[in-house]
């Protein structure tokens, strides 16, 4: 029996395809769909050029500002390439992206204004091109303040058609080593700098800056953050890309104990500084300094007391280990330091973590806070969030308050500590110190 | 003020549809109701609507799904929706915000709690659209 589909169900089905296919941010199509268009350029030519385009520093902008500030750096992406068809890109070249929610992307060339078929060497000048473009586009406008700095690498391949190959994987196979070319590119970039931060580390290159933690209810300082700070004007100007470089440099502990020892060694020539935050790597925590006394030396040439540090974790990712680094703690808070637990709110494991590790301060990330004044699903995230903190006995700290009406909001929520821009910027010792 | 504001309530439970119904429906809105992910699609894309609220707790096609197909039309992006669920988990939170719902409404729900949420909604899309 041949029963006819409901016209509901096509419609249903057309969406769930549609919504397979066609990215939402960028509004391009995921390259599979451009299977039958490619097939059919071919017809007319022996191949067609694919450049992938990918951007260093992504995860790590997702996690530091949200996947909506992502979303939209995509989107941005997009309308340059597509504002690029025609010039930088000959007429007639395809964009696409690597997958829905994808963050790459993929153009086809099938045609280059006077040559009969596209080659290489041509693929190869407009990739750089198309980097250049890209990289100033993200100079000059909201996202000028972006830290890390993104960075564009364009890897290019050709595809043409074999018989002996199934079309499909022939593309598949072409994006791929464009890919994997592009990867290169950034490989090779990524060797300068590590190397450039063995020099930062030897010669002790970084400065630390100090941001005040607000009590929102009497105005006082409760003591303030050192925030380290790469060389001026550097790609590792912002301590998240020094961190993020250290890892695969294998230069973490050094880079942490830097740091913190900086940290320390400014601090002593601060008045009200109250206490001081410190930021720890949860990997950094077995470092023999901190269960050495060593530490509390460090602590009394700059005159102060365990008590007054607190050290802020950043929130394990899923695969550290929670137990660890709550067994990493325990000493030294048996030796009188603070814990803080940072960026909570933005991932997914706070909620076991935070019982866990039972900090003295939750510090919400800023991506919580931006707008919350007008964003109810923000609230109400922040409203569980200090009804946690507040069974945990922790004190709740708001991060990246840049404005009165987030300040109101939020302190109207129960949330007692507030740092941003709000009450002032990351300053040197003297500049950010009492009044 | 709510005259002429169009609601959709999805929920599989005829008994949520129902006071969902009643309660927006005493406040002066237009009320719709569908019983599955599928009807809410065939209503949302038959008439419109300024408003669904949608269960994410549906048999076969889930509040998550209806919501992903209804983003992907392209012709409802305006639309709004709000989600309804018996967990208050932040992930679900987190989840509606990317699929891009609006707001959220934990069941059970009491009567006031839903008719200043609604309005709520109103209120922040008037703010958002001057």
């Amino acid at each position: 029996m041949i029963r006819k589909p409901e016209p509901m169900h096509y419609r249903t089905e057309y969406l769930r395809l549609k919504s397979a296919l066609h990215d939402p941010a960028t509004g391009l199509p995921a390259y599979p769909l451009l299977v039958n268009e490619l097939q059919s350029r071919l017809d007319a030519r022996r191949q067609i050029g694919v450049l992938h385009v990918g951007m260093s520093g992504l995860p790590l902008v997702e996690s530091l500002y949200g996947w909506q500030t992502l979303d939209r750096i995509l989107s941005r992406v997009a309308a340059g390439l597509t504002a690029m068809v025609g010039d930088v890109l000959p007429e007639g070249s395809m964009l696409s992206v690597n997958a829905v929610a994808g963050d790459r992307f993929i153009i086809f060339i099938p045609k280059i204004p006077g040559s009969l078929e596209v080659d290489a060497g041509q693929l190869a000048t407009i990739g750089v091109t198309v980097a250049e473009r890209l990289e100033s586009q993200f100079d000059d406008d909201e996202f000028a303040g972006l830290n890390p700095r993104l960075g564009f690498q364009v890897g290019h391949a050709l595809l043409s058609e074999n018989p002996y190959y199934r079309f499909e994987r022939r593309i598949h196979g072409s994006v791929e080593e464009a890919r994997n070319r592009e990867e290169r590119l950034e490989q090779s970039r990524d060797r300068a700098g590590a190397d450039e931060l063995r020099r930062i580390i030897e010669d002790s290159d970084v400065t630390t800056l100090f941001h005040p933690i607000i009590d929102l209810f009497t105005g006082e300082t409760l003591g303030h953050e050192a925030l380290a700070r790469g060389p001026r004007g550097s790609i590792y100007e912002m301590p998240v890309s020094m961190f993020a470089a250290s890892g695969p440099a294998g230069e973490t502990a050094a880079l942490d104990r830097l740091c913190r020892t900086t940290a320390l060694c400014s601090c002593c020539r601060m008045d009200g500084l109250g206490k001081l935050f410190i930021n720890v790597t949860p990997q950094s925590l077995s470092d023999p300094e901190w269960q050495s006394g060593r530490i509390v030396d460090l602590l009394a040439e700059a005159a102060l007391t365990p008590g007054d540090l607190v050290l802020e974790l950043s929130e394990p990712d899923a695969d550290q280990d929670t137990a660890k680094t709550a067994a990493a703690i325990a000493p030294l808070r048996s030796r009188g330091f603070g814990i803080a637990l940072d960026d909570v709110g933005s991932g997914y494991a706070s909620l076991a973590t935070m019982e866990r590790l039972c900090p003295d301060y939750l510090k919400v990330d800023g991506s919580l806070i931006r707008d919350i004044d007008s964003h109810l699903i923000k609230q109400e995230a922040l409203t569980s969030l200090v009804q946690v903190a507040g069974r945990l006995g922790s004190a709740v700290i708001a991060e990246g308050v840049e404005s009165e009406a987030e300040s109101t909001a939020i302190r109207d929520l129960g949330v007692r500590f507030g740092q941003g821009f709000l009450f002032a910027a990351p300053g040197m010792p003297g500049e950010a110190a009492g009044n | 003020m709510t005259e002429h504001r169009k609601i959709l309530v999805v929920d599989d439970q005829v008994e949520i549809r129902e006071l969902a119904e009643t309660i927006l429906a005493t406040e002066g809105y237009d009320l719709k109701t569908a019983g599955s992910g599928e009807e809410a699609l065939d209503a949302v894309l038959g008439e419109s609507f300024d408003l669904v609220l949608l269960d994410i707790n549906m048999p076969r096609m889930s509040g998550w799904e209806t919501l992903r197909l209804i983003r992907a039309d392209g012709g409802l992006d305006d639309l709004a929706v709000v989600m309804f669920s018996i967990k208050g988990e932040i992930r679900d939170k987190s989840q509606g915000m990317q699929l891009g719902a609006v707001d959220y409404i934990t069941k059970p729900f009491q009567v006031d709690e839903l008719v200043s949420r609604v309005r709520d909604v109103f209120m922040s899309l008037e703010g958002a659209a001057s």
